[in-house]
């Protein structure tokens, strides 16, 4: 019983079997239907697996050619961009230009508050 | 030719050696996002994300600390449940999905998708920590010790999930039979 045991520990964890082992299972009904069983999981398991596509490494040689104007391997950019182009709006110029324009609009609303309220002030009469 | 050599000349600018790594772990990879029960499309998706973040990541890899095979199943590991997540939230199901039937022939057709369903179900109700290591445990490339590098644990328990996920497994192809 213990050389079943061990055996069919074995089995199941899909250790290769020594000559007596395979030779034991041979003669054992309990055992060779152990391996059965594990022998089928392993067949099936064959067919779950998915197939490589057609072109599938001249797939991924193109985006990384397509990379290559810009990161050069080991850059450490973002995961993604790679699998589509890079946006205009997202070049760094751009963006400072936008950042910029976006304060000076706010200085200049602040003033033309305060400005206006100043204004109104004399408008009336009143000391500046 | 070994994967450092490779990658020591794609650092030094031949591209063309990224191509020999690609046709070395594309099969491997593939059979490892199928088994975790990636569809076709979803599986060549991952795949490709995977090989894109090795490519730019090349300087980080660090030979003394970890195999090239084991930093690069650590990173499709990473990305496929990524990939699962971002399914979940979009409620969809890239996952369980029956493998190309045609491109598969079995000798009794009906008695090897009926054994496939079931396994496939069978692969779907496993505790995720148990297939990523059961499945890594599958592929050629990585040995016991790998497999522990990249799920983060020690071998006994590598040794331990992937007992348990067979005798899962063929539990629930037996059952088939009964």
């Amino acid at each position: 019983m213990d050389r079943c045991n061990e055996t069919q520990e074995k089995i199941a964890a899909g250790l290769a079997l020594s000559a007596g082992e395979q030779r034991h299972t041979a003669a054992c009904a309990r055992c060779t239907a152990v391996a059965a069983s594990y022998s089928l999981l392993d067949a099936t398991l064959e067919t779950v697996a998915s197939r490589v596509p057609d072109g599938f490494a001249d797939r991924v040689m193109a985006l990384v050619a397509h990379e290559a104007g810009s990161p050069e391997p080991g850059d450490g950019r973002s995961e993604r961009d790679g699998v589509r182009p890079f946006r205009w709006f997202e070049r760094r110029p751009f963006q400072l230009v936008v950042a910029h324009a976006a304060a000076l609009c706010a200085v200049f609303n602040v003033a033309w508050f305060v400005m206006r309220i100043f204004l109104a002030d004399v408008a009336l009469g009143g000391t500046p | 030719m070994d994967d450092e050599f490779l990658v020591r000349q794609i650092l030094g600018g031949n591209r063309e050696a990224f191509r020999l790594l690609v046709l070395s772990y594309q099969r491997p990879l593939f059979r490892f996002l199928g088994l975790l029960g990636f569809a076709q499309d979803a599986a060549e998706d991952v795949a490709q994300q995977t090989f894109l973040r090795v490519y730019r990541s090349l300087a980080s890899f660090d030979p003394q600390q970890a195999k090239f095979a084991t930093w690069l199943f650590t990173i499709a590991k990473r990305l496929a449940a990524n990939e699962r997540q971002r399914a979940h939230h979009r409620r969809e199901q890239p996952v369980e999905s029956l493998p190309d039937a045609e491109a598969r022939p079995a000798p009794d057709p009906a008695v090897a998708a009926e054994r496939t369903r079931r396994l496939v179900a069978a692969i779907a109700a496993l505790p995720e920590a148990l297939r990523n290591t059961f499945f890594l445990s599958q592929l050629q490339e990585l040995t016991l010790d790998e497999v522990a590098a990249v799920e983060g644990c020690a071998v006994g328990t590598v040794k331990s999930r992937v007992h348990r996920a067979r005798e899962q497994l063929r539990a629930a192809l037996v059952e088939e039979g009964s």
